[in-house]
């Protein structure tokens, strides 16, 4: 859109060598940009040399005679006779209209007498000037360059605003960063604090429980080791029961969660053989249908234990009430090995402790005794309630301490991310825009997560912010900023989804399209002010080229 | 790109039936589902009629073909010899009658068509409830023939002697037709030679309709009745239940001395056909002619592919002969070869049911068979000018933004293109004639906005009717009663891309004027006079159906079983569609040249539209067995014909899609095409050097669009093909009879050989005689009989240019076609040895039906090298018919006029030391006045002594429509200035 090649063109011709004379019956050839009249001026000898090529020359009358004579096509600035060369052979790029009242603008050679009125390049109809085929082409660019300036006036407007929101969010992100960087100093200095708590009370805690243990010593114990034999067996069955119960809860439940996604993959697989498209195409699909046809066919007619007499007496089985206190036995006092325990010095109580438990592992081990009950409230049971409440608060505090860790690293790698030109992005955390496009509608959150979603609710995961990109917006012709959103639900037979929100400047944060550029590959056009800063330095527009991209070949 | 607003399903995690669909496309080994296409051996009546000529072929079984006609029946009357035919059949004394008729045409083509006595009469008994028709299908003809096919010769002499009846007839009387009376066989010869010989081997064998015979009882043997495979038939779950049995017909017919045979179409397979009786470089299975959805097709295979076209030539150095096997059912064909001292080339044609018929053509040369053989299934439809430009294609482009993106995107990259193609997700939810209501919002906008530079849109619209409620086309469907039913009776129901779906049976001509009224401007939405179509799915296909088709038990209009004309069924169907677009009022009561591209074809369907080689893969052996399949298809008279350029299936890389263009633009159908699933890539996507490079080719399409129109006109007039194989254009150059990766464009002499294998930066082109041929790019001059390499970077499309031809281009570079039609000329004259070239140059408006009234122009240009003139004649038919047309014209001018290897004819010597002042002066008969004036001429001497010099005539301003003579004259006189201006 630039007018780099014609600008420079004069300057890489201008040898001096063609000595304009003053002639005032001279006139413009057409479809030539008058920057380059010097380069056209009939010299003494009435010829015209091939810009490119200046040993080949040729008489004045063969300019603009709508053959091509030069091997660059210099010689038909006005026609199409020379559009046959490569762009990248003819320093013109193409047929100047002069668009007055409106922004000149040069057209391919092609479209010159080709029967249609290229507006929107040539709004003065100048490319028509044969009239081929009886094409008229009315000069049309009062209204157009009128129209084209509201336009851009409008634009412009929009983009005023853009800058004024995006100076907003840039002085919004600064305080979102502000706030960030306050909460990582108040948060060094709880951590601090936090730090000392934990060790103040481990302190305490290891004091609690030494003193705990004397009074312990002193008092004899009398616990889960002084019941006599029947009273364990009673307990270790109570216990044994509701642990097997428990168990049993378990299995039918999961009995029952397997076969819901059983039913509910046979469903799938019935009604994936009874709707499949049974194309010739795909012996996958043939073989998952035989697959699920034998599996029909060998499946099991039995009844399901899962149902019927079987459920309810497992059910029974799992509720059923045991009456323990018909068991209940006499106050027993013999005290198992343990109880010696009691008696001990705390150092040595801690050995023989130790020894015991070896002991007994090795018995568990060779099947000569039962296992120990695994009673969760067991500790507590042993733990006085003093001791239970510091280790809870210690415990409390560690975890406090933790996270306030975890949320000062999650602050600090936060200040290094990259939240676009000067952070502007941190403003908009969590805007969400949405959009509809066809039968889905189509939604992305800054810094968040991009979805599309279709009409019955359904949701599908487009991928998650994953940082910015500079690409081509070929619409506008732009290199833009990209947010990219990665790993989304992989598609079926293909890669995990992305979208990539290519943004345009405009005070409004919206989607103006979304496309899917290829398979599982989504294409979002939007608008937002947070690009408004980076494209505030554009320049005046130069003189563009209609349609069709220069081809440097 | 691919607009969201109807997402393919696959990227959406949408419910189950989604994901369904997307089992389809799901291809973990791409190569073809061979499984589910019968062999040989699978298909009942080709493993009978297979092991029956093996049988016959025992050396010890000492065969007699058991055919004889019954002498006193012979009657020649009104050119068509009739006889009855006796088969004898072992162990009954009764004989089965088989009337036979050799029906003698003036352009010396002769059918030979054999019934079956009962089964005309009516006088047999179906199985099960049938309600099949009891007679052999008999109206291929109808479908496969012009309507006026039948000129007989009226000048047929008979002479019967020994139990040998001897025809003459033909052309100068020189064929001769000699049929033995026992056993029963036809020689055809010319020139006192024999050229095609039926029954040659005894291998006919009809089979006579018979009651199934009861099971035998224990211990007994078989009937000899109860053939094998004969009754119902099982393959894939799906059962055939044969109401008339064992059906089919089969003979031999041997080619004495002919190595080549051709044709026989489609089969991704050399031109020159390979034998199929297995040994070293030979098929094991027969050619199969049975189309048919073949999903991922492999190339170097007999097997069937979509379209059918039952004509095969054989050629030998002096004589080119051929036969049409008109039969619509599944056919499948042998051939072997035997070396003698010459080589006798023999083939066995069975087919499963209907009448024998063939037809046999005796040449002498290709030209004239190919004439012949147009003149009885009709010459290739003059296309508009759109359909012989770039067509650009994607399984989808999937909303109007898309459409509009991909056009923006063309013309942004300069790249010329004519018709955007949408595929089946153009439809509301499968059901053609609905536009998507959310993608495609405004339909008529978007024809508008392709038309803004006469482009033009082309619909896809295929013969499965989707079976919903709420759809007004299904409903008429049933209600009129329209569709193809089942062996019941009822309407058939089948699933193919809409689901559950009926078809409409477009043999019915009340289907056909149904068809008609839905395509009315007024009718079918959003569609506008720029919008044509694509008939797709038209074997047919049908994905539960039997090899992805319909049942053969199912019935059509005129109670026909489909087994009977399913080969036909894609054409009616193409033809239905054809018709719909030439009878659609394009406004102010005007109509318009019809496009329909199809996918099944037979023999005639060449008179209604174009052909695709169907879904070919992005691979390298793809690209290569393209031209040999499109050669095939010029062979046998449909050229109109092109394989997906780039590749369906698949992601090709930048080189094989470059390659493939550089190649398509040669197809005398150019489209480009892709699967839903593969990455976009149209021109603009590879990026440069590609999309420079494919630029370029597509442009070279455009600048010889002339050269092309011209040669479709020639095809359409006497059945020369498009783009012809070596064998054609020398057709007594023996080494070359073989040659099918190097092809000719019509009578240019354009020679394009073109990159079809990976890394490769040279070709070899072959070269047919010992003219004299220039390097299309910097006239680098190939001279000599053989091989002679080439270099083809990149960049560079393999092209020569035979000396003798004069090549019409239009050089001005457009947006479209259509653009182009205010657009001067360019003449290029590549001299002969001797100095000399012509050429032709046909032209109209390339839309209307004005020139079937004369509105056209047809010239003949003649380089004199001796007198150094360029002529310009009139070939017009009828010139005063054309005057009104000229007249319209007369803004068409020659811009300019170039002479490669200009010294062959000019002194060229003194031009080049610019000592001479040569001149050019033109004399054109303009209005019945004569003018004459001067133009000027440009030289560029030789680079070498390898390469050839050309001068070109500049700016002549000679009419197009005018007799004219450009006259060079060499002044002897020092050149003035200024030097180039010689």
């Amino acid at each position: 859109m630039k007018s780099i090649l014609l600008l420079s063109l004069p300057l890489a011709l201008a040898d001096g060598s063609q000595k304009p004379i003053g002639d005032a019956a001279w006139a413009l050839p057409r479809g030539l940009n008058p920057a380059l009249s010097d380069k056209y001026r009939p010299d003494a000898s009435q010829t015209f040399s091939c810009l490119t090529n200046p040993q080949i020359s040729f008489p004045i009358s063969l300019l603009n005679d709508d053959f091509c004579d030069c091997p660059d096509g210099t010689d038909e600035p006005g026609t199409s006779a020379c559009s046959h060369l490569k762009a990248s052979v003819n320093p013109l790029p193409g047929f100047y209209c002069q668009n007055k009242g409106h922004v000149p603008a040069y057209i391919p050679f092609g479209r010159v007498n080709d029967g249609v009125c290229d507006y929107d390049t040539c709004c003065d109809g100048s490319d028509e000037w044969m009239g081929v085929g009886g094409v008229k082409c009315p000069d049309r660019c009062d209204e157009i360059g009128k129209e084209a300036r509201k336009a851009a006036a409008e634009k412009r407007k929009l983009f005023e605003s853009g800058i004024r929101s995006y100076n907003k969010l840039v002085a919004k992100a600064v305080l979102v960063k502000k706030e960030v960087e306050d909460k990582i100093v108040s948060l060094t200095g709880e951590i601090k604090r936090y730090e000392g708590l934990v060790e103040e009370k481990k302190a305490g805690l290891k004091k609690a429980e030494e003193e705990e243990k004397l009074k312990l010593a002193r008092s004899g114990a009398k616990g889960e080791e002084g019941k006599s034999t029947h009273q364990k067996l009673l307990d270790y069955s109570k216990e044994k029961v509701q642990d097997y119960q428990q168990k049993l809860l378990k299995l039918v439940d999961e009995a029952q969660r397997l076969r819901e996604e059983l039913e509910k993959t046979e469903k799938i697989l019935k009604t994936f053989k009874e709707e499949y498209n049974p194309n010739f195409n795909d012996e996958g699909v043939k073989r998952a249908v035989n697959g699920w046809e034998d599996y029909l066919a060998s499946k099991s007619q039995e009844e399901n234990i899962l149902s019927g007499d079987y459920l309810s007496e497992v059910t029974d089985l799992a509720y059923g009430h045991h009456n323990w206190e018909d068991y209940e036995p006499e106050e027993d006092l013999a005290q198992d090995m343990y109880a010696i325990e009691a008696f001990l010095p705390p150092f040595l109580r801690t050995i023989v402790h130790e020894q015991l438990s070896s002991l007994r592992q090795s018995l568990v081990e060779y099947g000569l005794l039962a296992p120990r009950k695994q009673k969760p409230s067991a500790k507590s049971d042993t733990l006085s309630p003093h001791i239970q409440k510091l280790t809870d608060d210690l415990t409390a505090t560690e975890s406090s301490l933790a996270s306030k860790k975890t949320e000062l690293a999650n602050l600090q790698t936060d200040l290094t991310k990259d939240y676009g030109p000067e952070s502007v992005f941190r403003a908009l955390k969590d805007v969400c825009t949405e959009a509809t496009s066809g039968e889905y509608t189509y939604s992305f959150c800054h810094l968040g997560r991009a979805t599309q979603k279709n009409r019955d609710g359904g949701s599908t995961h487009l991928g998650d912010w994953t940082g910015f990109d500079r690409r081509l917006d070929d619409e506008i012709e732009q290199e833009v900023t990209v947010i990219k959103f990665e790993k989304g639900l992989r598609c079926w037979n293909g890669p995990e989804r992305s979208a990539y929100v290519y943004l345009r400047c405009s005070a409004e944060e919206k989607i103006l399209s979304v496309a899917e550029t290829e398979k599982c590959v989504y294409k979002y056009v939007a608008t937002s002010p947070a690009v408004c800063g980076e494209i505030a330095a554009e320049g005046q527009e130069g003189i563009t080229m209609g349609g069709a991209t220069r081809q440097v070949n | 790109m691919r607009v969201s607003a109807i997402s393919s399903p696959k990227s959406t995690a949408g419910g189950l039936t989604i994901l369904l669909l997307l089992l389809d496309f799901i291809a973990p080994a791409a190569t073809v589902k061979h499984e589910n296409f019968k062999t040989c051996s699978q298909s009942g009546f080709c493993r009978r009629n297979r092991a029956f000529a093996d049988h016959a072929l025992a050396p010890e079984s000492n065969w007699v073909s058991p055919y004889e006609i019954k002498e006193d029946t012979l009657l020649l009357q009104n050119g068509v010899l009739s006889a009855d035919i006796l088969k004898t059949v072992p162990g009954q004394s009764e004989k089965v009658v088989l009337p036979l008729n050799i029906n003698f045409q003036k352009n010396g083509a002769v059918r030979v068509t054999i019934d079956e006595l009962k089964r005309t009469k009516g006088d047999i008994v179906l199985r099960g409830e049938s309600k099949a028709r009891k007679e052999r299908y008999n109206e291929a003809e109808r479908w496969a023939l012009i309507p006026d096919w039948d000129v007989r010769d009226d000048k047929v002499v008979y002479d019967n002697r020994k139990g040998q009846v001897t025809l003459t007839f033909g052309p100068e009387s020189k064929y001769k037709a000699i049929v033995t009376v026992y056993p029963f066989n036809i020689k055809f010869e010319r020139d006192g030679e024999t050229h095609v010989v039926l029954n040659d081997r005894g291998l006919m064998n009809v089979e006579h309709w018979r009651a199934q015979p009861p099971e035998p009882e224990e211990g007994k043997e078989k009937s000899p009745e109860d053939l094998d495979g004969g009754w119902d038939e099982t393959f894939g779950g799906n059962t055939d239940t044969k109401p008339r049995g064992p059906e089919a017909v089969g003979m031999d017919i041997s080619f004495p001395g002919y190595d080549h045979v051709f044709g026989i179409p489609s089969h991704a397979t050399s031109l020159s056909l390979k034998t199929t009786r297995g040994g070293e470089g030979a098929y094991n299975e027969p050619y199969r002619l049975f189309n048919a959805d073949v999903f991922e097709y492999i190339v170097d295979s007999p097997m069937t592919l979509y379209g059918s076209i039952p004509f095969m030539q054989a050629h030998r150095k002096g004589s080119s002969v051929g036969v049409l096997w008109l039969n619509a059912a599944e056919t499948w064909v042998d051939v072997v070869k035997e070396k003698k001292t010459k080589t006798d080339t023999k083939t066995h044609w069975v087919s499963e049911s209907g009448q024998l018929d063939v037809w046999v053509f005796l040449g002498p040369n290709p030209a004239t068979l190919y004439k012949t053989y147009g003149e009885l299934t009709g010459f290739t439809k003059m296309p508009p000018t759109f359909a012989i430009a770039y067509h650009q294609c994607r399984w989808n482009y999937v909303s109007e933004d898309d459409v509009k993106d991909v056009d923006r995107k063309l013309d942004k990259h300069d790249i010329p293109y004519d018709v955007i193609w949408l595929d089946i997700e153009y439809s509301d939810s499968k059901r053609y004639f609905l536009f998507d209501k959310l993608a495609f919002k405004h339909p008529e906008e978007m024809m508008k906005n392709i038309d803004r530079n006469e482009r033009k849109v082309v619909l896809i619209n295929d013969p499965h009717i989707k079976n919903t409620e709420d759809y007004s086309v299904v409903g008429e469907l049933k209600s009129k009663e329209l569709a193809v039913r089942d062996k019941s009776g009822d309407i058939y129901e089948g699933w193919c891309w809409p689901g559950s779906s009926h078809w409409i049976d477009s043999f019915n001509p009340a289907a056909i004027e149904w068809w008609k009224s839905l395509f009315k401007l007024d009718k079918f939405k959003g569609t506008a006079k720029n919008t044509f179509f694509w008939n797709d799915m038209n074997e047919p296909s049908v994905f539960n159906g039997p090899e992805t088709t319909m049942p053969k038990d199912n019935l059509h209009f005129g109670n026909w079983e489909h087994r009977d004309l399913h080969n036909i069924y894609g054409m009616t169907f193409m033809n239905a569609t054809h018709q719909a677009l030439e009878a659609r009022d394009i406004g102010k009561g005007k109509t318009q040249r019809s496009f329909v591209l199809t996918r099944a074809f037979f023999a005639g369907a060449q008179r209604i539209g174009a052909m695709w080689t169907g879904d070919n893969e992005a691979k390298w052996e793809h690209l290569q067995a393209a031209l040999p399949m499109l050669l095939s298809q010029g062979i046998a008279g449909f050229p109109f014909s092109g394989a997906d350029v780039g590749g369906f299936f698949g992601n090709p890389s930048n080189e094989l899609l470059t390659r493939w263009y550089q190649s398509g633009i040669w197809y005398p159908f150019f489209r480009a095409h892709a699967h839903i699933d593969s990455k976009r890539r149209e021109p603009y996507v590879a990026g440069d050097p590609y999309t420079s490079i494919i630029r370029d080719a597509i442009r070279l399409r455009y600048t010889l669009l002339p050269a092309w129109y011209t040669a479709f006109h020639r095809a359409s007039k006497d059945g020369m093909p498009i783009i012809r194989p070596n064998f054609v254009v020398h057709p007594d150059d023996e080494e070359g009879f073989a040659i099918d990766d190097q092809t000719y464009i019509g009578d240019t002499g354009l020679l394009i050989k073109p990159v079809v294998h990976e890394g490769v930066d040279k070709v070899d082109f072959y070269l047919g005689d010992d003219e004299l041929f220039y390097d299309y790019w910097n006239y680098k001059v190939y001279q000599g009989k053989g091989r002679h390499e080439v270099s083809a970077p990149l960049e560079k499309i393999p092209i020569l240019m035979r000396g003798g031809h004069i090549i019409p281009r239009r050089d001005r570079h457009r947006r479209s076609s259509g653009l182009m039609k205010h657009d001067p000329f360019t003449l290029v004259l590549v001299l002969n040895k001797r100095g000399h070239a012509m050429g032709f140059l046909y032209h109209d408006d390339g839309e209307s039906f004005d020139y079937k009234q004369g509105a056209y122009i047809n010239r003949q240009f003649l380089y004199n090298g001796s007198l150094k003139t360029l002529s310009s004649r009139d070939i017009h038919k009828d010139r005063a018919a054309g005057a009104a047309y000229r007249k319209d014209s007369k803004a068409l001018q020659i811009e300019k006029i170039v002479i490669i290897g200009a010294s062959r004819s000019l002194d060229t010597s003194v031009l080049a030391k610019g000592k001479s002042k040569a001149k050019a002066v033109l004399v054109e008969e303009d209005d019945g006045k004569i003018k004459e004036w001067e133009a000027g001429l440009s030289y560029t001497a030789a680079l070498d002594g390898d390469h050839a010099d050309v001068l070109v005539i500049k700016n002549t301003k000679l009419k197009l429509v005018n007799d004219w003579t450009v006259y060079l004259e060499q002044v002897g006189r020092d050149a003035d200035k200024p030097k180039d201006e010689l």
